[in-house]
């Protein structure tokens, strides 16, 4: 493997790392938030 | 008919064709309920199609090597940013002109995605720009635009979040979404109306692609798990919502 072709490999790396982070911190905030919704009443007025 | 009229009472469902009904907070949290694991499902699906597309079956770009691979992320993501603005800005428009509860609950909760799928059209065009480019960041019209995007998507959550009486906040929001939403075709068509570093659209609804098959299908895979992501995510976090706001003692039907 070549210096730039493995350098390139690293920029891909982290572009879909940071990428796959974000998501995941989200998917977990949301997580947390509907757990906590769901404890709260709520039904049809 | 008697029956399929009293079965339809005693579950609560609409009629058929009365499909508006679903606009009220009370019936569309148990279509909510039912339609997000499958839109999950569907986003993780397309989402290991794309990567195998992207990076097992498409080829080695001539130019740019292996590094053009981040266009199966940047470019789905780019898309995504402008088309939840869209979409939440016809939301608000909904929420204004109508003065329906949920329209205004839809934008809150497809916010947080939309600058989600921002900052990662932003990174990621910054770590393709960097080895193409020689550059982390310009400020041409195309990369610009988008940070206003992303500035924009803060200003709506910063906004909701400041305002305690939710009808004023979400009234303010819609303003702000609609205000902004000519942002997006000032992002879609900057590299047309400027001379910009960024390169121009390789793929439009008017003209054929100027890119490999296999390289557009892992695209598309790819913006078809984003979008279905969203609509996964969105429907949670709007199931949150109606809890959230009935539980402060607003009414949430209709």
């Amino acid at each position: 493997m070549t210096p730039s072709a493995a350098s390139h490999l690293g920029y891909i790396a982290g572009a879909f790392a940071m990428a796959f982070v974000l998501c995941a911190i989200e998917l977990l905030l949301l997580y947390r938030r509907s757990r906590a919704a769901s404890r709260l009443p709520y039904g049809e007025r | 008919m008697l029956h399929g009229t009293r079965t339809a009472s005693a579950i609560g469902a609409p009629a058929r064709g009365r499909w508006l009904a679903y606009a009220s907070p009370a019936r569309f949290d148990p279509l909510a309920r039912r339609l997000a694991p499958g839109f999950g499902l569907a986003a993780m699906v397309f989402l290991a199609a794309g990567l195998y597309v992207g990076f097992v079956v498409a080829p080695t770009d001539a130019q740019q090597g292996e590094v053009y691979r981040i266009i199966f992320l940047h470019v789905p993501a780019a898309w995504m940013s402008m088309f939840i603005y869209v979409v939440m800005a016809g939301y608000c428009a909904l929420a204004l002109v109508l003065r329906t509860r949920l329209s205004s609950m839809m934008a809150s909760a497809l916010a947080p995605t939309g600058a989600l799928f921002t900052a990662i059209a932003l990174w990621t065009g910054a770590l393709w720009g960097k080895p193409t480019w020689g550059t982390w960041w310009v400020w041409d019209a195309r990369l610009t635009s988008e940070l206003i995007l992303l500035f924009l998507y803060f200003g709506f959550l910063a906004l909701e979040a400041a305002i305690d009486d939710a009808r004023r906040a979400e009234r303010a929001c819609a303003v702000l979404a609609l205000v902004g939403v000519v942002n997006v075709p000032v992002i879609y068509f900057s590299v047309q109306w400027w001379n910009t570093l960024h390169q121009g659209a390789s793929v439009s609804l008017t003209a054929a692609p100027t890119m490999a098959a296999t390289m557009l299908a892992g695209m598309l895979l790819m913006t078809l798990a984003c979008w279905m992501y969203t609509i996964a995510v969105a429907l949670v976090r709007v199931r949150c919502i109606l809890r959230e706001r009935a539980t402060d003692g607003l009414p949430c039907n209709g």
